[in-house]
């Protein structure tokens, strides 16, 4: 994963864990878990800012830490032969990106631009992973929102394939 | 002139005199190629004497009786319906010079006719499909006019035929009311019952002697021992209930086994009025006709729509509308039974398959009722609207002001016109759009202003390709505004979401521009939009003045894109499946493909938002627009007159459900 | 040209793309010139015609001739020797829109009988000197050979819907070519069933209509010259008729001009095949043999 700027790191460097749980209590990620994991949880993420433009993964190297977007829009985008990249998700405020992170190999399925100005929160990859194997009920919280995470896309993906919108004829 | 007459046998020249002498053509039953058919006789000479018909599934077969009666043949292959509702029927005559367009009406004035040996069923037949014809909003009236001028001598049955079941659809053997004129065969003549004014004036000349009471007490028992020797073959108790409960029953795969789809039993059928329309012209489409031909369910074509998709492609899912329609969703849409028992489906049938059988299979009368896939009665479960009446054959022409290419397929085509009734149109409604040479799509209206109508068309077909293709200064024929419209009332004080997909857009913005222009009624009003990409999105430029509006939220997303679009990509679902807002405040408005309109439904319910609160549009064959060609028939529903906006409620599962 | 005679196509307004005067062109395979002669058979509009459409080929009716390239072009008769079959491959690639018109075109028509039967054998009953006729094992439409864009039925088709299809190029709109079966017909025009009122042998309910149901009209049966309809259901026709015939009869009914079509074509062979001149019976009648003995 392309890490951010030294600039950003500074800025948010400083924020507390505190603070970070509370911000993640505020998503869909964070609402629902209790207290106490919803603080181990924040233990390992820290804010980043993600400049419009800023690529925060890319597809087919090595994946490093699971984001939940704050604010903004992250574009996830596949690559094609002669440059022609196609978008097919935006995650908004509250979704995950980078879920592979989680799973070995630990590699991006896809390349994440972030189109807007955006703020995240970034899971160490290899802390999460090793912080889901010893603490089952982080393991637990942090699975069942990942799954329903990627349901949700699955589903929309399923959709999009069947291309409901493409031109038809008509019987006139 | 009350009481009972009596017409000797040999005097049966006379009454034909008289019907002559009204200037009536008498159409009755005669023999033709193995069969008694009605047609055009010149006297008594040409009535089926002596004879009767065999008759089982699959299998006619006249036979001699050696008695010298008229009428004992039973049930003549013809239904009268052949002169009421005729086989072709001019509709349209239409020409265009250069840009100018003229539609014109063939108005036949229909015949006068006497129909001579109407049974007790067909005269139930004649009024049912009466009811059926003039139940839209239209009517139609060649139906209307060619039944008003036919004079009905009922004949009253003295044999039953062994596929008749009228004793169980309650619509014989006893000839019941609206006959001008009503018949019992005796040997020696007919007892001679008036039924009507203008059955009197025909017989009144004739000064027939009363009939005698052992005449008339003949003639009774003559249909009394017809009523016994026909029992109760179809319980008819509960049928319709029965029917709809049984819409996975595995006959109906069975059936299809042995059906042929080649829809004999719904031409035979003296209730049966589905209709397409046929186009003709010279080789530059210069001058063309349109005309209306008989139909049927079982047709392929008939449940097909845009993408050639078909909603009946099965012929288990056809044989299973025909006989749910016939025996169920009739009273839904008429308050009858579409049956009258007089048993042609089943002679007539190539390979003799029996509705009796296959009803005392699918429904027996011991058939627990299950849960009802849609609730009852839509025409009578919602208060009526007042809706302008609009005659069908009804052509407005519209000018072409401008147009406005939206996406690579899709144009939207604004057109002038004064026409009240247009202007009047409401949002949600639809106009079936008719290009000379050319076939008649429904197309939502996409926006209604003082001086005209908006209509967002893709051409996906030859007739929108054509319409895609006209230049300011054109011309085009409207008929309508038709349907029912997006019900804005029922949304005042509450939160609107309108979720478009793709073209669905088109009949969604007339919706936005009503509530834009009263927006103080309503409480938040949000938009989300989805599209195939970034270029395929409708309207751009409005959407984008309405996306700065601080009393709307807009929310777009697509289902793919390009890296030079920064905005949302997903399903349309996505915009709004996670939000926090109140569902039961809520009144939503829904149009696109089907699939996404489910998916939807779905999303809103689980965010609170009530199933009649939910209201979509729906797109069928039409062919019509009006309700009387039959092919946009959802269940009990009529798409073009009863929707096409409908709430999730009263859909019911007839939502969505594979094949109806 | 108006594209949309049949499958999914692009449709663009015909005002803006078509050439003034589509060049036609009217050819023949193994057929015996019916179809074609229909179009003569339009005499009150041949002229209308002639100067809305440019007939460049059309060898039966004008010396005038052209290989093409064609906008349209008219297919009839059944891909039957070697040579047929290199033709319409040509003939395809310099044609725009190509329509089969016949039911040899179409089903591969009566010649199509032979391929139940020993190539060698039916060659040597009907030639003396077989070896200097070159054919295909089988004769087969001409959709097993090439695309084919749109097709009418009959034998020989219906001026009816010819004119029909002319007027569709011309106008661009779809040409009305319903797929319902014959029976439809008869009950408009108010024929009197022959099957159900005399027990006579009638394909018509899983026949294809647009002859106007000439046959019963005249109190014969259908003998399928339109072809199978779509959900054509013989099997349940074939099941009815066996209840009075030998599976062998039953399998004679439909050994027609459209033999070959498949959904007539099981219940020919549920019979035993169609009655034939001589000899061996073809070890597999469905595979497609390409080259002759």
């Amino acid at each position: 994963m392309a890490l951010p700027s030294d600039r950003t790191r500074a800025d948010d460097g400083s924020m507390e864990t505190s603070a970070l749980t509370a911000l993640l209590g505020d998503t869909w990620f964070g609402a629902d878990l209790p207290a106490g994991t919803r603080a181990r949880v924040a233990a390992l993420g820290r804010l980043v800012d993600l400049p419009e433009g800023s690529v925060v993964v890319r597809e087919g190297l090595p994946c490093r830490a699971l984001g939940l977007v704050v604010s903004g829009r992250v574009a996830l985008r596949l690559g094609l032969p002669g440059g022609q990249d196609r978008t097919i998700l935006t995650v908004e405020a509250g979704d995950v990106f980078g879920w592979s992170a989680v799973l070995p190999p630990a590699i991006s399925t896809s390349t994440g631009i972030a189109v807007a100005p955006s703020r995240a929160i970034l899971f160490d990859g290899e802390a999460l992973r090793a912080a889901l194997v010893v603490d089952c009920e982080l393991a637990a919280a942090v699975y069942e929102r990942l799954l329903v995470s990627v349901a949700r896309r699955l589903t929309a993906t399923r959709i999009q394939l069947l291309d409901l919108y493409r031109p038809a004829t008509e019987p006139w | 002139m009350p009481g009972r007459w009596f017409l000797p046998r040999a005097e049966m020249d006379r009454l034909f005199g008289a019907l002559a002498a009204d200037g009536r053509r008498i159409i009755g039953p005669t023999i033709a190629d193995g069969a008694v058919v009605y047609d055009e006789l010149r006297g008594p000479q040409d009535l089926p004497m002596g004879r009767t018909a065999q008759t089982a599934p699959g299998r006619y077969r006249l036979s001699e009786t050696g008695a010298s009666r008229a009428f004992d043949y039973g049930v003549a292959l013809t239904a009268w319906k052949r002169f009421t509702h005729p086989p072709l029927v001019p509709l349209t005559r239409s020409r265009r010079d250069g840009d100018l367009v003229t539609i014109e009406p063939v108005i036949e004035a229909p015949p006068k006719l006497a129909f001579v040996g109407v049974r007790g069923c067909e005269l139930a037949a004649l009024r049912i499909q009466e009811r059926a014809m003039r139940a839209g909003p239209a009517g139609d009236p060649d139906h209307v006019a060619r039944r008003d001028a036919s004079l009905v001598v009922a004949v009253e049955c003295a044999q039953a035929m062994s596929t008749c079941f009228c004793t169980s659809m309650g619509t014989g053997p006893e000839v019941g009311d609206g006959a001008d004129l009503v018949l019992a065969e005796l040997d020696e003549g007919y007892v001679v019952t008036v039924g009507s004014p203008a059955g009197g004036a025909i017989v009144e000349p004739l000064a027939l002697r009363p009939a005698l009471p052992s005449e008339i007490d003949r003639a009774g028992e003559q249909v009394a021992a017809v009523r016994a020797s026909m029992g109760d073959p179809v319980p008819a108790d509960g049928l319709p209930e029965r029917l709809r409960a049984a819409l996975d029953h595995p006959r109906w795969a069975e059936v299809a086994d042995r059906c042929l789809a080649c829809a004999n039993c719904t031409l035979v059928c003296p209730t049966c009025f589905c209709t397409s329309v046929g186009v003709a012209s010279d080789l530059d489409g210069i001058e063309g006709t349109t005309e209306r031909r008989w139909d049927s369910c079982f047709s392929l074509g008939f449940g097909r729509v845009a993408g050639d998709a078909n909603f009946r492609p099965k012929v288990a899912d056809r044989y299973r509308q025909w006989l749910t329609h016939k025996f169920s969703t009739w009273w839904d849409q008429f308050g009858s039974s579409g049956c009258v028992g007089c048993g042609r489906c089943i002679a007539w049938c190539p390979v003799g398959i029996d509705v009796r059988e296959e009803l005392a299979a699918i429904a027996p009368a011991t058939a627990p009722v299950g849960p009802i896939p849609w609730p009852a009665s839509p025409a009578g479960g919602r208060a009526p609207e007042a809706r302008p009446i609009v005659a069908p054959a009804r052509h407005v022409t519209a000018t072409l002001q401008s147009t406005e290419p939206e996406t690579a397929d899709t144009v939207t085509l604004r057109l002038a016109t004064n026409d009240a009734a247009l202007l009047a149109a409401r949002p949600g409604q639809f106009v079936m759009v008719e290009l000379p040479a050319f076939a008649a799509p429904p197309i939502s209206i996409s926006r209604i202003r003082p001086d005209g109508l908006d209509l967002t068309i893709r051409s996906a077909g030859a007739a929108t390709a054509a319409m895609t293709g006209l230049q300011p200064g054109a011309q085009i024929a409207l008929r309508g505004p038709l349907g029912r419209g997006w019900p804005i009332e029922a949304a005042s004080c509450q939160d609107i979401v309108i979720v478009a997909g793709g073209i669905g857009l088109a009949p969604l913005r007339p919706l936005l521009d009503a509530v834009l222009a009263d927006r103080p009624r309503f409480g938040a009003v949000r938009l989300y939009l989805g599209a195939r990409s970034p270029r395929d999105r409708l309207f751009v430029a409005e959407i984008n003045a309405l996306a700065g509006r601080a009393d709307l939220e807009v929310a777009e997303i697509v289902d793919r894109a390009g890296p030079e679009w920064l905005g949302r990509v997903g399903i349309v679902t996505q915009l709004f499946d996670q939000a926090t807002w109140d569902g039961s405040r809520v009144t939503a408005f829904v149009c696109g493909p089907e699939r996404m309109m489910r998916a939807t439904a779905a999303t809103l319910e689980r965010l609170g938002v009530d199933s009649a609160a939910t209201w979509l549009t729906l797109e069928r064959n039409m062919a019509c627009g009006v309700g009387t060609c039959g092919h946009c028939q959802l269940g009990p529903f009529f798409v073009c007159r009863d929707g096409p906006v409908f709430s999730v409620a009263e859909l019911g599962t007839a939502f969505g459900r594979e094949g109806l | 040209m108006a594209a949309q005679v049949a499958g999914a196509r692009a449709h663009r307004s015909p005002r803006a793309t078509s050439p003034k005067r589509p060049r036609i062109g009217i050819v023949k395979l193994a057929s015996c010139d019916g179809c074609q002669l229909t179009l003569l058979d339009l005499e009150d509009e041949l002229l209308a015609i002639s100067q809305r459409v440019d007939i460049v080929e059309f060898a039966e009716a004008t010396s005038r001739r052209s290989a093409g390239p064609f906008d349209v072009l008219f297919v009839e008769g059944s891909v039957s020797t070697p040579e047929q079959a290199e033709e319409i491959a040509r003939l395809r690639a310099v044609s725009q829109i190509l329509v089969t018109i016949g039911a040899c075109a179409t089903a591969g028509g009566i010649q199509a009988i032979r391929n139940w039967f020993d190539h060698d054998d039916i060659r040597a009953a009907v030639y003396p000197q077989p070896g200097y006729v070159e054919s295909l094992a089988q004769a087969r439409p001409v959709a097993d050979f090439v695309a084919v864009d749109a097709e009418l039925r009959g034998c020989p088709i219906s001026p009816g819907q010819l004119r029909e299809f002319l007027v569709a190029l011309t106008t661009g709109r779809r040409p009305q070519l319903p797929d319902e079966a014959v029976c439809i017909e008869c009950k408009r025009r108010g024929v009197v069933c022959v099957a159900v009122a005399q027990g006579i042998a009638c394909l018509g309910p899983v026949t294809r209509t647009g002859c106007g149901a000439i046959c019963p009209a005249y109190g014969r049966g259908c003998y399928g010259c339109f072809g199978p309809r779509e959900a054509a259901n013989t099997t349940s026709l074939a099941t009815w008729l066996g209840d009075r015939r030998s599976a062998a009869d039953v399998g004679r009914l439909f050994a027609g001009f459209t033999a070959w079509s498949p959904p007539f074509r099981s219940v020919i062979d549920a019979g035993g095949g169609p009655p034939g001149p001589v000899g061996r019976r073809s070890a597999n009648p469905a595979s497609p043999e390409a080259t002759d003995a």
